[in-house]
């Protein structure tokens, strides 16, 4: 993010706002650790699960397991969306269908991925990958169906065959709505891991704030509320959004679908 | 100049590119003066300012340096005095015409009765009598450029601002509303300030012309127009006087223009 | 020629051609689907149930009172969750929208948070309000009230200029600028905002309730889970997409389109979901 001084400034003055606000509450009302901690015991709090690498080992498991669940995600939800899409029937058909499972992605089926897979890695990655394919596949499938006739026409009659159909027309034709679905499907991802690893994992960002809670350790609860909180801001705004940008850009009108 | 509705004097607006930080001068120094029921209209090449001068007398831009003054009072904030008129009709979508139009008297303070009476006496001015209870996008381009009409004219302002109003739709609508216009004017003889690109259009509707040149704009001569009214398009077409001033501005505006025109590759 | 045939069939057409047909047409082939696939009996009966299995299941809970409990305690809580949701979030969006000032000070701080999610917030929820309907309360607010504030200052920007400035022209003060241009015209904004915070609040209720809940719909899922007991799993997931599935067409479907069309201003593409 190469942002000018001053447009740097103003993005972050309002946390040290934040923070002194919070430093400053937490010095005069003289709450108890165990309710909310102060500025300074979440940064020792840091700097030890820094040191004893719990804390790189807890980002590295929920990193692995988003990169595993999006990787499946994205094999398996970007072709289903063109083949749904590319028939106007098929998927005006199929599209309440999607709209459904979209809503019901992520969170809702942990209670059965965890009767189906057990607790653990298994289960963490099929939310993750429940959450962002159905996203994915709708709005595939939304954004290649809207690809105008005419251009698929053109093509056939240029020659091209199924498959390169797919790769030089659906896949770039729709290829905004599949970032576009990228971007709100990893948005519930990342939500869905965090839910999924506070039930079902024993490594892991929602593990560890599952743990510290159990012990009262609110320090914990709070940093690993705030590095959730940069994951995905870096995720989104650093990769997805400016992503999401130039795709829209360069091809044309957005189709935000969430 | 003394006695004048609005006088515009030594009016200089600067302003700071965003891109580049330089300091671009868009106006500078316009001095011309409006008399009451006159007509009176701004003629210029794209960007040569006359869009901001009418924005700085409604009271939307500040300007930079110089004065203008209604009723020699200095401008300071929009208001009901200074009706505008915007290229892109503006109205209110969820309203229906006839509350449009009474938008103003509303403001004002006048009563449900009073206005609505008011507002279907100018509708029907404009012609558009029985679309009191339609919405604007039912209507017409045309017919929502008369519903903006009819809602300053309303409100009685002291002058009526017109930024480009009839740019927006078809040109065989576009001069049945400069006939409107011309009759409403010569009706009812409001003060109008009338900003365009089209001479014709100018030289059809003004007293005068004001003729701009390129930005930085100043004012290049100001058209006293002869013409004869009631003025109609059908007679016009024809008429040497209606032609030569035409032509005579057109060369105005072509003297700068020759300068900058492109060389063809 | 039975002359009862053809009148018979004028109605089947009709019905056939209705859009409430078309929306269900695709959920009866996949329930056709599942059917088949349970009567198969691919996977053990411990780890899928057919239809005939949910339908019968939840007549029973019907029967008992017991899903009537649960799903209106998990409506209580959502509409609860939503009422707070839009008082908050409703004055804070054009709060945001009009001032600059609070635009660029929250705006930051609105990204982070909204970064955060609402899930993270449950452990020290938790700690500081138990397992009480307030936890689940703020978690709801907590997500309805970004993309309702985002949807608002969208709206907020979309109002055209001219607009403000056509009011202003004729006699508008700020009062009258914000109540007759600035609210209404937002208000197609402040319509997809709700549609997409109850989506969000929806989700929210559920996450809670499967990670925090005492009873609700989300509760009743994850204690079936541990107690084995697939069918009401899949009742609860069932329950869900239909309620939200119904929320969304009947309520706030036509409340957008009553709003954003009537004005005739200009719908966004496709559905928030």
């Amino acid at each position: 993010m190469i942002l000018p001084g001053s447009r740097l400034a103003w993005f972050v003055a309002p946390f040290l706002v934040l923070v002194l606000l919070w430093w400053g509450v937490v010095a005069a009302t003289d709450v108890p650790a165990r309710i909310m901690p102060s500025p300074q015991a979440v940064w020792a709090a840091a700097v030890e699960q820094f040191r004893t690498g719990q804390l790189q080992g807890h980002i590295m498991a929920s990193l692995r397991r988003v990169l595993i669940g999006v990787a499946l995600a994205v094999v398996t939800g970007i072709p289903f969306g063109i083949a749904l899409g590319t028939n106007r029937r098929v998927s005006s058909f199929f599209s309440p269908l999607l709209r459904f499972s979209v809503a019901l992605a992520g969170i809702a089926w942990i209670p059965l991925a965890t009767l189906w897979l057990g607790f653990g890695e298994q289960a963490v990655i099929f939310i993750i990958w429940n959450a962002v394919f159905f996203a994915l596949a709708y709005n595939t499938m939304l954004g290649v169906s809207r690809i105008p006739s005419q251009l698929l026409r053109a093509a056939r009659s240029l020659g091209a065959t199924r498959a390169r159909l797919f790769f030089e027309v659906f896949l770039p034709g729709g290829l905004p709505s599949i970032v576009t679905g990228m971007r709100v499907g990893m948005g519930y991802g990342w939500r869905g891991l965090i839910a999924a690893e506070i039930i079902a994992s024993s490594a892991g960002l929602g593990y560890a704030l599952f743990l510290a809670q159990k012990f009262y350790r609110t320090d914990i609860i709070v940093l690993s509320m705030i590095i959730i909180g940069l994951l995905w801001l870096l995720m989104d705004r650093l990769v997805l959004a400016p992503l999401e940008r130039k795709t829209v850009e360069r091809w044309g009108m957005k189709q935000a679908v969430r | 100049m003394t006695g004048e509705l609005l006088v515009v004097d030594g009016l200089k607006k600067s302003y700071v590119d965003a891109y580049t930080q330089e300091e671009v001068v868009a106006i500078d120094g316009l001095s011309f003066s409006v008399g009451e029921g006159e007509l009176v209209a701004i003629l210029g090449p794209s960007g040569c300012g006359k869009t901001t001068v009418l924005n700085i007398i409604a009271g939307f831009v500040e300007l930079t340096e110089g004065s203008v003054l209604l009723r020699g009072k200095p401008i300071r904030e929009p208001g009901p005095d200074r009706g505008v008129v915007f290229q892109s009709f503006a109205l209110f979508p969820w309203k229906t015409v006839l509350a449009n139009v009474a938008f103003g008297l509303k403001m004002r303070g006048a009563g449900r009765r009073e206005r609505e009476g008011i507002a279907r006496e100018y509708l029907e001015l404009v012609g558009l009598r029985g679309f009191e209870n339609k919405y604007p996008h039912e209507l017409s381009g045309g017919m929502q450029q008369r519903v903006g009409v009819a809602r300053v004219l309303a409100n009685e302002p002291d002058v009526m601002l017109m930024d480009e109003p009839f740019a927006s739709v078809d040109a065989q609508t576009r001069m049945k509303l400069q006939e409107d216009l011309t009759r409403i004017w010569e009706e009812r003889h409001p003060t109008i300030f009338f900003v365009t690109h089209d001479v014709e259009e100018a030289v059809f509707l003004s007293d005068r012309v004001i003729v701009l040149t390129p930005r930085p704009g100043r004012v290049r001569q100001i058209v006293d127009i002869e013409i004869r009214r009631p003025r109609v398009w059908r007679r016009l077409v024809d008429d040497d006087s209606f032609r030569r001033t035409t032509q005579d501005i057109i060369d105005l505006l072509g003297e700068e223009r020759d300068d900058r025109r492109p060389v063809a590759p | 020629m039975a002359s009862a045939a053809v009148p018979a069939r004028g109605i089947l057409r009709r019905v056939a051609r209705s859009p409430v047909t078309k929306a269900l047409f695709p959920f009866a082939i996949v329930v056709a689907l599942w059917w088949s696939i349970a009567a198969a009996r691919v996977f053990p009966s411990a780890f899928f149930v057919g239809p005939d299995v949910v339908a019968a299941k939840i007549g029973e809970l019907l029967y008992k009172g017991i899903l009537v409990g649960y799903l209106r305690d998990s409506i209580e809580r959502l509409a609860s969750g939503i009422v707070w949701g839009l008082a908050v979030g409703i004055p804070a969006g054009f709060l945001i929208g009009l001032s600059p000032l609070a635009r660029r000070f929250s705006w930051p701080l609105l990204l982070f948070f909204q970064a955060v999610g609402d899930i993270a917030w449950l452990p020290i929820l938790i700690i500081w309000f138990g397992f009480s309907l307030t936890s689940v309360t703020f978690v709801i607010v907590y997500t309805v009230i970004f993309p309702l504030m985002v949807s608002i200052v969208a709206g907020v920007d979309s109002i055209p200029t001219d607009m403000v400035r056509a009011a202003r022209a004729l006699g508008a003060r700020r009062r009258h600028v914000l109540v007759d241009v600035i609210l209404p015209g937002a208000l197609p904004a402040v319509a997809t905002g709700i549609r997409t915070g109850l989506g969000y609040g929806w989700r929210a209720l559920i996450a809670a309730e499967i990670i925090v809940g005492t009873s609700g719909i989300g509760f009743m899922m994850f204690d079936a889970r541990r107690a084995g007991q697939v069918t009401e799993v899949f009742v609860g997931m069932i329950i869900l997409g239909i309620l939200w599935y119904a929320t969304d067409a009947l309520f706030l479907a036509p409340f957008e389109r009553a709003t954003v069309e009537r004005w005739g201003m200009v719908r966004r593409a496709g559905a928030p979901v």
